[in-house]
């Protein structure tokens, strides 16, 4: 019997079981334990039922293409081939597919991937960008075939014609889709000196979640949060948020709906200017309106009243005082001419005339008034004056005194 | 204000929106009011007239090859 070294033996072995095509491309139900990664990439890990234990081995290259992390309790199915390790001389299943069972792996992915960003801020709301007004080009990143760009083509030549499409084309789903996305967001933001474009459009229409997948990865969601061009989202799904639904600056459930997000309505926008000249016409009226009501007020105010009635108080004290004066004058002049009057009427008594009238004469000597016996020497030439004439006369020879005379005469002549 | 070449019409009408906003203040004089009023009712005729010329531009296709950019007029499917 021949003796066979160990080798020898786990050579043997070896091929045996790589000849069994059964051992090949196979699918193994089981519970992940003792999951272990190496520095290398490479993964270690046990699956397990309730009876058995296979030993796994997940290399560099394919753990780097799961879309979960595998973990230990997790139900998975894992897909490779069976081969033998030499050196321990024990089977294992090389691994080259690794699905969560019940969930689909997708799912899971995605909700790693999303706690992966959000706790990296790829979605926080500070980080988003606002949308421009009034783009004029809009820069569109979706496949140019299909309906996507159609409908996305009508909204903005209906509601707003002078904005100018500039479509990236990209296949938007299955191998390498992500990076052309990815690539397609990154083009408007390297070449934005030749292209500008004010918003950018990425997206495609509705589908399973393997179709939407593209939108779920990492790279097309970095792509996403790096773009200094904001970004509406447009992955045609009402319910379900891609991972680049989460880092867009807008997020819009349909393209049509992208598309209305980006430009303005035209008629919408005629309205409102409308609205604005109207209004601006009402407050200027109102304005003009306050203006005049407060240009009244003023003037109806003492303040401005003041100087015209002052002047009229003025007119006034002046008019009396010159009602004033006029009557003190006449006044005074009435008194003078009343003294004057009496004045003249003493005068009028005293003048000789008025002496005359009463039956008295004035005689005169020469050129003076007699008013003495002894003036006069018999035969002296008197002139007698009376009310109504003059006369010559001779005087005679002297007369006794008359008693009543006497008096006078002690008086006047002592 | 005197302007020294025409605005666009997104100036016009941010012009526009200060103009109703300030006079809505009410602290300007007669003078200023009046003035603003016209320029106001100035820019919403060149806002409405711009709304009303627009045209549709041509949209475009652009790639990227060997970093050159190619460039051609977009034609939509069904249009």
């Amino acid at each position: 019997m021949a003796v066979y070294s160990v080798s020898d033996v786990t050579r043997y072995i070896k091929s045996l079981l790589s000849q069994e095509q059964a051992l090949q491309h196979l699918m193994v139900r089981g519970e992940i334990s003792n999951f272990r990664c190496y520095p290398s990439g490479h993964c270690y890990f046990t699956l397990k039922d309730a009876a058995s234990t296979l030993k796994c081995v997940l290399f560099s290259s394919r753990a780097r293409r799961l879309r979960f992390q595998p973990v230990n309790g997790l139900q998975v199915v894992a897909t490779g081939n069976i081969t033998v390790y030499e050196k321990d001389g024990a089977y294992q299943l090389l691994v080259d597919t690794l699905l969560p069972e019940g969930t689909g792996d997708l799912a899971l992915a995605y909700e790693q991937l999303k706690e992966k960003l959000q706790a990296e801020g790829l979605f926080d709301q500070a980080h988003k960008q606002s949308l421009p007004r009034f783009p004029r080009r809009v820069g569109v990143v979706t496949s140019s075939a299909g309906a996507v760009l159609r409908d996305i083509y009508h909204v903005i030549s209906h509601r707003w014609p002078a904005a100018q499409i500039v479509l990236y084309p990209v296949q938007v789903q299955g191998e390498g889709s992500a990076e052309q996305v990815a690539a397609g967001i990154e083009f408007f933001n390297r070449r934005h000196r030749e292209q500008p474009v004010d918003v950018l459009i990425a997206g495609r229409g509705g589908g399973s979640m393997e179709d939407l997948w593209s939108f779920n990865e990492e790279i097309v969601v970095r792509a996403i949060y790096a773009s200094k061009i904001p970004i509406i989202s447009a992955v045609g799904h009402e319910t379900d948020f891609t991972l680049a639904d989460f880092a867009a600056d807008v997020r819009a459930a349909t393209p049509s709906q992208a598309a209305e997000l980006a430009v303005p309505d035209r008629s919408e926008l005629v309205r409102y200017v409308d609205s604005l000249s109207a209004r601006l016409v009402q407050i200027t009226k109102r304005q003009l309106q306050n203006k005049r009501l407060r240009l009244n007020a003023a003037l109806q105010s003492t303040a401005l009243r003041a100087p015209q009635q002052l002047l009229a108080e003025r007119r006034q004290r002046l008019d009396k005082a010159s009602l004033r004066l006029q009557q003190l004058m006449e006044a005074a002049l009435k008194q003078r001419r009343h003294r004057l009057e009496l004045a003249l009427g003493k005068l009028d008594m005293l003048s000789p005339v008025h002496v005359l009238r009463r039956g008295y004469g004035l005689i005169e000597h020469g050129n003076s008034i007699v008013t003495s016996v002894k003036q006069i020497k018999p035969g002296d030439e008197l002139v007698l004056t009376f009310k109504d004439g003059r006369i010559r006369a001779t005087a005679g020879d002297k007369l006794p005194t008359l008693p009543e005379h006497k008096a006078d005469m002690r008086k006047g002549v002592s | 204000m005197p302007r020294k070449k025409e605005l666009s019409f997104e100036e016009s009408l941010a012009r526009l929106e200060s103009i109703v906003a300030q006079i809505e203040k009410g602290d300007t004089d007669l003078q200023e009011l009046m003035a603003n009023y016209s320029e106001g009712i100035q820019l919403s005729k060149n806002c409405l007239m711009s709304l009303e010329r627009a045209e549709k531009a041509m949209d475009l296709m652009v790639q990227e090859k060997d970093g050159q950019i190619i460039q051609s007029e977009l034609t939509i499917e069904g249009k």
